[in-house]
C-alpha cells in the first residue's frame, strides 16, 4: 500500500479521536465545575427556604416553585393543541402530501424562533395589548408555543409508527375512523405524549429569554394568586441576574447551587424520556 | 458440466489449487453459522455453492474476503489458503487481499456517479494510473463484463440510471478492473430476469477462462449449467 | 334466505357518525393555533413599519445606533451577531464533523452510547448556565490568552463566539451523526470489497453522499447560533457602535460588541416602551433576526426535501 494512503488510514481516525476527546473534555469540565461549586450550596434547607439579602444568604424555594408553575401550565397549553396537530397530521392528511409537508416545515420554522423574539412577542401581546404587566401566565402560554412543536414532533413520530396492519384489520371489522382514532391511534400515541411532554418540560425549565421581560422578576413574588401583575421567580432568571452582578461571595454559593439544581432538573427530564424514546426509534425501525 | 474446453482437460484436477479451506468455522456472537467446512478450489474453474437459505453461504464467501471482519461478534476458525498463504491470519492486509480477490453481491451497489468513475472507482485509489491507462482498463473491464457495447457512448452518465441487468455488470465490471484471480459471487443473478440471468452466465462462463469463481446460488439448475464442482451447505455442515 | 346480518348491519343507510367531533376539533385547533402565531408575527411586523416608514433601508444599513437622538442603524448589530456566529460555526463545525465521524464510522455500539450520551448532556445544559460558565470563566481566558494583543476586556465578539461554539457543537454533532448513518451499510461494504480501506471508504463513499445533510446540520447550527442571546449577552460586551471600516478586523473580533439579540435581551427594550419609534426599532430588530433564522431553517429543509427526491428518482429506476 502507498505511503499516502496508510497516512489518511492513520489520520481520519486519529482527527476523528481528537474531536471527540475536545467533546469529552468540554462536558467534562461542566460537571466538574457544577458539581464543584453547586454541591456545597445545595442542600435541603437550600431548597426550602426563600432567599435573603439578595441572594447571599438562603434558599432558592420559591425560584424552584415558580419553575414548576411555568414548565406546569406551559404543558398545559402545549398539549391541546398538539394533539390536534399531530392528529391532522397523521391520520387526516395522506403521508405525502403537499399540505402535510407545508405543516412540517412550519413545525420547523416555529422550533426555529429565537427565544428572545418569544419574549418580544410576549412583550407585544400581553403586556401592552392585554395589559396584562408581569404575569406567571404570559410566561406559561409563551413557554408552552415554544415547547408546541417538541410535543407535536413526538406525537406525529409515535402516530407514524403504528403499524398500518392494525389499521387495516380494524378497518376491515368495520370500524369507522372516529372509532379507530380512540381505539388505536389516541392509545398508542400516549407514549409519543410522555416522550414529549418530558422533552417539553426539560427545555422549558432552562428558557431565560422568553420570561425576561413578561413574567420574571428577582424578588418578591411568591405564589400568584391571579393573571394580571402576578410575576413569578424562576430559576433561569434567578441565575441569569445573579450572574451579571456576583460579586457579593455568598452570592455566589447561591448562583451555583441554583445552577446545579436547574441542570440536574433538566437532565432528569431528559434521562426519563430516555428509555421510551429508545423504544420508539426500535420500533419505527422494525415497522 | 458446462462445455468448455476446461471441462474435458484432464489437467483441470490437477493443478494447485488456488484455495484451500480446512475444517472452517463460523460463529457470530453464540451462534454456529458454519461448521468445519473444507473445499478446494482450483484455477479457471467455477465452484458452486449450494444450499437452503441460512445455511451460511454469504457468511462463507464473506470470509474468504475477509469482508467478514466487518461484522462485530463474528469468530472464524480454521485455515484458509490462497496460495499457501492463511488468509485468516490476522497481519495480513485485508484491504490488498480484497483487490485480489473480488465479490459480487446479490444485489448492484452503484456508486451515485458515472459509469466511469464506478468502474476505476477501486482499481484508481489503489495505484497511481496515467490516463492512458486508466482508460485502457475502463474498456477492458466493461468488456469482460459484457457492457462495453452498451455504454461506450454514455461513460460520463449516471451509473443509478442503468438497467438493473446492466447495474449488475457494472459491479462486475468494477471488481474486475483490479484484475482479481478469484471472483465471489453472490447469488449474483437472483435479482435477474431469466434472459438476463443467462446473459450474465455466459459472461460467467467466459471469465472462467481466465480466473477462479465461486458461486452462490439457489437453484441447482443454474449450478448443473455452470460449475464443475460443488459444496453442498446443509445445517452448517458440508457434505 | 335473507342476508345474514341484515338486520344487524344494515347497509342501506350509511351509519351516523358519531365522532365527526374529532375531525373537527383537530382542525379547529390547528387552524386556531396557526392563525394566532401568523397573526401575532404579522403584528410585530406591523409595529416595526414606523421605522421603516422613517428609514426605510437606512434602519438596516444604518452604522449609528444612539436612540437618545433618534438615531437607529442596524449595521453594526448585525455584523456582530454574523462574526458571533461565524467563529462560532468555524470552531464548531471541525470538532462536530470529527466526533461524527468518529462515532458513525469508527466506534460499536457501545462507545457510540457514550458519545452520543456526552453530547445530550452537552445539549441538555441551559444557555443561562453557559452564559455563568462564561462570565466567571471564560472571561478570564481570553483576556488573558489575548494578553500579547492588549484587549480591553475579556468581553468580545470572540468570546461570544466561542462560547456560542460550545452551545451549537451538540446539535451540529447529532445531525452530522444522522447524516452518515443514513448513507446505507451496503455502500461502504461494496467500496471495502473493492480494497479500499475503512478511511476511504468514509472519505470518498460516506462523506459524499452524507454531504447533503451534513450540509443541512451546518445550517441548523448556524440557525441556532444567531438567535442565542442569554449567553451572548453576558459576555459579548454589549458595546454599541463597533463597526469597523473593513470587513475582517482583527480589532473588532476581540473588542467588546452587540449582536441583535444582545441588545433586544438588555435594558433598552423596556425603555423603549414609551417612544412609538424606537419601539417599532426594536420590533424591526426582532424582525430582522426572525427572517436571518427562518432563511437559514427553510434552506436546510429544501435541502432535505432535495435529496429525499433525488433518492427516490433514483431508486424508482433500478
Amino acid at each position: 500500500m502507498t505511503g499516502s494512503r496508510k497516512f489518511i488510514r492513520w489520520l481520519l481516525p486519529t482527527l476523528g479521536l481528537v474531536s471527540a476527546l475536545v467533546v469529552a473534555v468540554v462536558v467534562i469540565f461542566i460537571v466538574t465545575v457544577l458539581l464543584q461549586r453547586g454541591t456545597s450550596s445545595v442542600s435541603i434547607h437550600f431548597l426550602t427556604t426563600d432567599t435573603r439579602g439578595a441572594g447571599s444568604e438562603g434558599g432558592i424555594f420559591y425560584q424552584i416553585l415558580g419553575t414548576c408553575i411555568l414548565i406546569g401550565s406551559a404543558l398545559a397549553v402545549a398539549v391541546p393543541p398538539a394533539l390536534a396537530i399531530s392528529l391532522v397530521r397523521s391520520v387526516f392528511l395522506q403521508p405525502h402530501t403537499r399540505l402535510g409537508k407545508a405543516l412540517d416545515l412550519i413545525l420547523h420554522l416555529l422550533n426555529g424562533i429565537p427565544a428572545i423574539v418569544f419574549g418580544i412577542l410576549g412583550l407585544l401581546i400581553f403586556s401592552k395589548l392585554f395589559g396584562w404587566g408581569k404575569s406567571w401566565l404570559a410566561g406559561g402560554i409563551l413557554l408552552g408555543v415554544m415547547i408546541l412543536p417538541t410535543l407535536t414532533v413526538a406525537l406525529i413520530e409515535r402516530l407514524a409508527a403504528v403499524p398500518r396492519a392494525y389499521i387495516e384489520a380494524a378497518t376491515g371489522l368495520g370500524l369507522t375512523r372516529g372509532q379507530i382514532i380512540l381505539a388505536i391511534w389516541l392509545p398508542q400515541s400516549s407514549g409519543g405524549l410522555i416522550t414529549g411532554s418530558l422533552l417539553g418540560l426539560a427545555r422549558a425549565a432552562g428558557e431565560t429569554a422568553p420570561i425576561l421581560f413578561v413574567t420574571a422578576v428577582f424578588s418578591g413574588a411568591t405564589v400568584p394568586t391571579g393573571i394580571v401583575d402576578n410575576p413569578l421567580l424562576a430559576l433561569p432568571y434567578h441565575i441569569f441576574v445573579l450572574a451579571q452582578d456576583s460579586f457579593h461571595e455568598g452570592a455566589r454559593a447561591n448562583l451555583w447551587g441554583a445552577a446545579l439544581v436547574l441542570v440536574t432538573l433538566i437532565t432528569v427530564l431528559n434521562l426519563a424520556a430516555l428509555p421510551l424514546r429508545f423504544r420508539l426509534h426500535e420500533e419505527s425501525r422494525h415497522a | 458440466m458446462p462445455e468448455s474446453a476446461l471441462a474435458t482437460d484432464p489437467q483441470t484436477f490437477n493443478r494447485a489449487p488456488v484455495l484451500r479451506a480446512e475444517a472452517l468455522s463460523v460463529t457470530i456472537g453464540s451462534t454456529p453459522i458454519l461448521n468445519r467446512i473444507s473445499f478446494t478450489l482450483f484455477p479457471r474453474t467455477i465452484l458452486g455453492l449450494l444450499g437452503p437459505s441460512g445455511a451460511g453461504k454469504s457468511t462463507l464467501l464473506r470470509c474468504l474476503n475477509r469482508l467478514i471482519d466487518l461484522t462485530p461478534g463474528a469468530h472464524v476458525t480454521g485455515r484458509l489458503l490462497f496460495h499457501d498463504r492463511d488468509l485468516l491470519d490476522r497481519t495480513l492486509d485485508a484491504d490488498a487481499l480484497r483487490a485480489r480477490i473480488g465479490m459480487i453481491f446479490q444485489q448492484p451497489v452503484v456508486f451515485p456517479t458515472t459509469i466511469e468513475r464506478n468502474v476505476l472507482f477501486g482499481v484508481q485509489r489503489l495505484r497511481r494510473l496515467t490516463k492512458g491507462a486508466a482508460a485502457t482498463i475502463l474498456e477492458k473491464s466493461l468488456r469482460e463484463a459484457a457492457l462495453w457495447e452498451q455504454v461506450k457512448d454514455r461513460l460520463k452518465h449516471p451509473g443509478q440510471q442503468l438497467s438493473i441487468g446492466q447495474q449488475q455488470r457494472l459491479c462486475l465490471a468494477r471488481t474486475l478492473a483490479t484484475d482479481p484471480e478469484i471472483l465471489l459471487m453472490d447469488e449474483p443473478t437472483s435479482a435477474l430476469d431469466p434472459q438476463t440471468t443467462r446473459e450474465i452466465e455466459a459472461t460467467m462462463l467466459a471469465l472462467s477462462q481466465d480466473r477462479a469463481i465461486i458461486l452462490v446460488t439457489h437453484h441447482p439448475e443454474q449450478a448443473e449449467r455452470m460449475c464443475h464442482s460443488t459444496l453442498y451447505l446443509d445445517s452448517h455442515v458440508s457434505i | 334466505m335473507s342476508e345474514r346480518g341484515a338486520e344487524r348491519f344494515p347497509i342501506e343507510k350509511m351509519r351516523v357518525n358519531r365522532h365527526r367531533w374529532i375531525f373537527w376539533s383537530s382542525m379547529a385547533g390547528l387552524l386556531i393555533t396557526l392563525s394566532a402565531l401568523l397573526a401575532t408575527l404579522l403584528f410585530l411586523v406591523w409595529q416595526a413599519t414606523p421605522i421603516i416608514r422613517q428609514s426605510g433601508a437606512g434602519f438596516v444599513f444604518g452604522r449609528l445606533w444612539y436612540y437618545p437622538e433618534q438615531m437607529f442603524g442596524a449595521l453594526a448589530m448585525i455584523y456582530g451577531t454574523a462574526v458571533v456566529s461565524l467563529v462560532a460555526l468555524t470552531l464548531a463545525v471541525p470538532v462536530a464533523l470529527g466526533t461524527a465521524v468518529l462515532s458513525a464510522e469508527y466506534l460499536d455500539a457501545g462507545a457510540r452510547l457514550v458519545v452520543k450520551s456526552a453530547v445530550e448532556l452537552l445539549a441538555g445544559v441551559p444557555s443561562v448556565v453557559y452564559g455563568l460558565i462564561g462570565v466567571l470563566f471564560l472571561r478570564e481566558w481570553v483576556y488573558r490568552g489575548l494578553a500579547p494583543f492588549d484587549p480591553i476586556s475579556g468581553d468580545s465578539l470572540f468570546t461570544a463566539g466561542l462560547l456560542l461554539a460550545v452551545m451549537i457543537l451538540p446539535t451540529i454533532t447529532t445531525l452530522c451523526d444522522d447524516a452518515l448513518r443514513a448513507v446505507p451499510a451496503s455502500q461502504r461494504a461494496a467500496a471495502r470489497s473493492l480494497g479500499l480501506t475503512r478511511a476511504e471508504s468514509v472519505l470518498h463513499v460516506a462523506l459524499p453522499q452524507a454531504a447533503p445533510g451534513l450540509l443541512a446540520a451546518i445550517l441548523l447550527g448556524l440557525g441556532r447560533a444567531l438567535g442565542e442571546t442569554v449567553a451572548v449577552f453576558l459576555v459579548v460586551g454589549r458595546q454599541d457602535n463597533q463597526l469597523p471600516d473593513k470587513l475582517f478586523s482583527w480589532d473588532a473580533l476581540i473588542s467588546p460588541g452587540q449582536t441583535l439579540t444582545s441588545k433586544l435581551g438588555g435594558p433598552e427594550t423596556h425603555l423603549a416602551y414609551g417612544d412609538p419609534l424606537h419601539w417599532a426599532a426594536m420590533a424591526g430588530l426582532a424582525v430582522l433576526l426572525l427572517v436571518m433564522t427562518a432563511l437559514c431553517l427553510a434552506a436546510a429543509k429544501g435541502i432535505e426535501k432535495l435529496t429525499k427526491s433525488r433518492a427516490a428518482r433514483v431508486a424508482g429506476q433500478s
